[in-house]
């Protein structure tokens, strides 16, 4: 630790003791970091005017070391190899109300400003000596509560032994003392840590050309302070616009962007929130403005780049920061109209961004999603058949070797090179194990292939296990094509080996989050005992009825196949979000037990034109839309039509089930006609391109008649699950 | 005399030209296959180090090392061999130690890839040349990254200073790792000969360089 120097004499403060604990006091305390952070800033901004003066080059090393001790604060050590001071300067930067960069380079953008800085957080600091070497001379100093400033070595000139000492070799200085107790933090960890996410220093960690170096006293252990910004998704925003004040304009260059995860919020370590700094890295607040700790905006975060330089140096200019420190003066002109704008801009985001409150259920959404997607298909047209996965310079099976299960049907391929079918194909199949049985035999093309491949199906199907076969294809027309030949072989089913003639098949399974499926117990018939009931367990989040009676012996008989019954068990989850829990469903019968095992797994995303359908917020003069990028339906409940309809026990009500069916069924006719003249769907052909919008409503009125009532259905099968959402 | 027989076996390995066929579109386990079978219809045992030295002697731009086209990618041989077309396909039966042998199964399809080289039967997919190694990995990384996704779709004054860090892996205020990670991903797409990425890169070069905040 550096020792400290002995005070010779003192000279009076301007202010009295009261200022200072009316104005820094409190804002220390609130924000004891605050301390260290002037002490750096203070530091950098000696390092911006060297740079602007003398042309030096970054990397910009600050060190602070501190001194940790577990029942006292911690000692701190400030150092940097920038200007230094002589005695003059150091008479104006200990002075109160210096306003400018001590009168020296106003020019040079650093944050000294008016409000707290240098002198209040070395009066905060127990004592506290400013050591600073200029061109060869040593000045200590040190500041009193009340203002008084101390004095030690004045302008003496400084020895080898006392630059290795201070560890200054050329100019610059160290700040030390001892902070006081209201500061908590005894561990040097945690101090680097809260440093790091401090809002105050997160534009100095970000530029590349300081360096924060911060050491542990006692272990000597260093670190490096960086920042690291949350994870961008989504750029929100990015523009500049300009704040007339006083005949003047101020550019404010403004950045909003969007991360996946709920950011924490406030002031001084949260993530979510607007940077307002000006110059490299001098941040006066952190704040959403009216939005502040709004949690519609817990996943955003950006910041306001303000051209305001010469407003936050005129002195005769009101502080931009209010006196305590706590931010921009909101009461401040220049601030209001700032807020003003950011505000109106951060409102357009709310509403683009807001969630609602209303939602569909998920269930049938899905439904209705399919469906939709299913409709628009069929209306578009097929468009043009999926590329085989083979092309054959004349016909081949594919695959060229199957493996069926016994008692169930596989499809292979047949795929056929149009080339060969101009005058007519007819080809049969034949197997050359009886027991593998070909559905249909022969394949017979008649017709001119429009497409350059056909692909033609061929089921297989056997119920006899462990065999082997071929299915050869012969050529009947025309004749001069070789025969081709595919493998196949017969497995066991596994549903006819049930593990001790009771069991689940297969024993693992996986459920979709918020889903419903079926699941197939297969017991062997010799087991079966009349009027006996299955006792199935299930744990959570798996539901599955508690227990399940075995039909009679007559309507058992058609559920067994080769001695075995199976039996379909069904289950469900409890609600949603249990995506990669696993639970397992135990079912007993009489002496016998089998278990299952369950994962519950994402629902697969829905891919075609319409990809949600939901009641969004937003405040807009549509009453619904199709956000064609992202497939979205969406119907404005804010709408003051759709509010008409939005009284007392509207949810089960007739007209405004219809009135939302009917609006959604519009829409999704609109989107389904725009998309398909985009996709130059044949079925929406148009004449006039120049004016198409009278050939465009024609389009619309004639799938109004026609796929209008299917939807309509559906749609308000949907509205009936229109529902208020947790709050 | 043994010695003999093995050594006509190296001789007639070493003397394998590349197949004259287009194989680039075929999957690398049908070409093993192929190799297998080579081995098998001249008599000779298909051990593994044989079928390595087959394989690429008739395949070499499949199965080459990155950066090294006279070295054998053994690696990706013995994947294709023994994890794909015998534990999973079942085209093959055998492992290391004991050779492989063509099953029936492995039959149907090595007449089908005999038909494909033929040129008979056309493969509608495409398979990567390049061997899953850390060039190719973090080349699909780096093309899996929004700023490759803008500037593919010709979207390239969108993309922002986040998304260039985020595609070279590095903090935004890290400029200088940035720069390293660029040159590092400049000698991987280089290496693998993915001009697309080449280009993608000689642009992040430019904005990189050309933006003094990047």
């Amino acid at each position: 630790m550096t020792k400290t120097p002995e005070e010779k004499r003192t000279e009076p403060g301007e202010v009295d003791q009261g200022y200072w604990q009316k104005t820094t006091l409190e804002a220390f305390k609130n924000d004891p970091l605050r301390m260290v952070i002037e002490l750096i800033k203070n530091s950098a901004d000696s390092y911006t005017r060297l740079r602007k003066k003398e042309n030096v080059t970054p990397p910009f090393e600050i060190s602070v070391k501190f001194f940790c001790r577990k029942k006292k604060p911690p000692s701190i050590e400030v150092l940097d190899h920038a200007q230094g001071m002589d005695s003059t300067k150091l008479k104006q930067a200990l002075k109160y109300g210096t306003q400018t960069s001590m009168g020296e380079d106003t020019e040079a953008v650093t944050s000294a400003e008016k409000g707290i800085g240098l002198k209040h957080a070395m009066m905060a600091l127990r004592g506290n000596w400013l050591i600073t070497i200029k061109d060869g001379l040593i000045n200590e100093r040190n500041k009193h509560l009340d203002f008084t400033t101390g004095f030690g070595k004045e302008d003496e000139k400084v020895t080898d032994e006392e630059r290795k000492k201070l560890a200054i070799p050329s100019n610059g200085t160290l700040i030390t003392g001892t902070l006081p107790e209201y500061f908590h933090e005894r561990k040097f960890a945690t101090i680097c840590e809260r440093l790091q996410q401090h809002f105050l220093l997160r534009k100095l960690l970000q530029n590349t050309d300081y360096r924060v170096y911060v050491f542990d006293g006692w272990t000597k252990e260093k670190r490096v302070l960086e920042y690291r910004p949350p994870k961008t998704e989504k750029e929100i925003l990015k523009e500049s616009f300009k704040i007339v004040y006083n005949g003047k304009e101020y550019n404010i260059d403004l950045s909003i962007n969007k991360t996946g995860e709920g950011l924490t919020q406030g002031k001084p370590f949260g993530d979510s929130g607007l940077l307002f700094y000006y110059g490299e890295y001098s941040v006066v607040d952190f704040t959403f403005c009216r939005y502040d700790k709004d949690f519609s905006f817990s996943r955003f975060f950006g910041e306001a780049k303000m051209g305001i330089e010469t407003l936050i140096r005129d002195p005769n200019e009101a502080p931009l920061v209010d006196e305590k420190r706590r931010g921009l003066d909101p009461e401040h002109p220049f601030n209001k109209k700032l807020f003003g704008e950011i505000n109106q801009k951060l409102r357009g985001i709310q509403e683009e961004e807001e969630e609602s409150r209303y939602f569909f259920d998920e269930y049938e959404l899905k439904n209705v999603l399919r469906e939709l997607n299913r409709i628009y298909k069929e209306i578009k047209g097929r468009g043009p058949p999926p590329e085989p996965p083979i092309k054959p310079e004349t016909y081949a099976f594919y695959p060229v070797y199957a493996s069926i299960k016994e008692y169930e049907l596989r499809t292979v391929f047949l795929i056929i090179n149009s080339v060969i079918t101009k005058d007519g194909f007819e080809i049969s199949l034949q197997s050359t194990n009886p027991d593998i049985i070909v559905k249909q035999p022969t394949i017979k093309i008649e017709e001119n292939a429009k497409q350059e491949f056909i692909i033609k199906q061929v089921q297989l199907y056997s119920e006899k296990p462990e065999i082997k076969g071929e299915i050869v294809a012969t050529p009947v027309f025309p004749p001069y094509l070789e025969p081709e030949k595919m493998g196949v072989e017969v497995l066991e089913n596994p549903i006819f080996s049930p593990t001790n003639g009771f069991a689940f098949v297969p024993d693992k399974t996986s459920i979709v989050d918020g889903g419903e499926k079926k699941v197939d117990l297969c017991i062997d018939r010799g087991l079966v005992k009349s009027c006996s009931d299955i006792v199935i367990a299930s744990e959570d989040p798996v539901v599955c009825p508690g227990k399940l009676t075995l039909p009679s012996q007559e309507n058992l008989e058609k559920c067994v196949r080769k001695n075995i019954a199976k039996i379909e068990i069904p289950m469900k989850t409890k609600g949603t979000e249990h995506i990669g829990e696993k639970a397992t469903v135990k079912a007993s019968y009489g002496d016998k037990a089998t278990s299952l095992t369950v994962t519950i797994v994402p629902e697969p995303t829905i891919s075609g034109l319409f990809r949600n359908v939901r009641p969004s917020a937003k405040n807009t003069k549509k009453i619904s839309d199709f956000i064609t990028d992202e497939g979205i339906l969406e119907i404005y409940y804010k709408h003051p039509l759709f509010q008409k309809y939005m009284k007392k026990g509207f949810i089960s009500k007739m007209d405004f089930l219809v009135f939302v069916a009917d609006t959604l069924t519009r829409e999704a006719v609109k989107a389904c006609v725009l998309t398909g003249i985009e996709e130059n769907s044949s079925r929406f052909r148009i004449f006039d391109m120049e004016n198409p919008e009278k050939e465009i409503e024609g389009h619309i009125d004639r799938e109004y008649f026609e796929q209008g009532p299917k939807m309509h259905e559906m749609f308000m099968k949907l509205a009936r699950t229109f529902k208020l959402g947790e709050e | 005399m043994k010695t003999s027989v093995r050594e006509k076996d190296e001789d007639v390995i070493r003397g394998i030209t590349e197949c004259q066929r287009d194989y680039s579109s075929l999957d690398k386990d049908r070409l093993v296959l192929f190799a297998v079978n080579f081995l098998e219809s001249r008599k000779m045992e298909p051990t593994f180090d044989k079928v390595v030295a087959v394989t690429f002697r008739l395949f070499p731009k499949k199965f080459s090392l990155i950066g090294f086209p006279e070295y054998p990618d053994g690696r990706t041989i013995y994947y294709c061999a023994y994890n794909h077309c015998t534990l999973t396909k079942k085209w093959l039966f055998g492992n290391v130690q004991s050779a492989f042998k063509i099953t029936e199964r492995g039959r149907y399809f090595l007449d089908e890839t005999k038909k494909m080289l033929e040129g008979k039967i056309k493969s509608t997919r495409t398979h990567e040349i390049v061997p899953r190694r850390k060039e190719a990995t973090f080349i699909t990384e780096l093309k899996k990254t929004n700023a490759f996704g803008k500037y593919t779709s010709d979207r390239k004054e969108e993309i922002t200073k986040f998304e260039i860090y985020e595609a070279l892996k590095a903090q935004p205020n890290k400029k200088e790792l940035a720069l390293a990670h660029l040159e590092r991903y400049f000698d991987y797409a280089n290496r693998i000969s993915d001009f697309q990425a080449i280009k993608f890169l000689e642009f992040v070069q430019i904005k990189m360089g050309g933006d003094k905040n990047a």
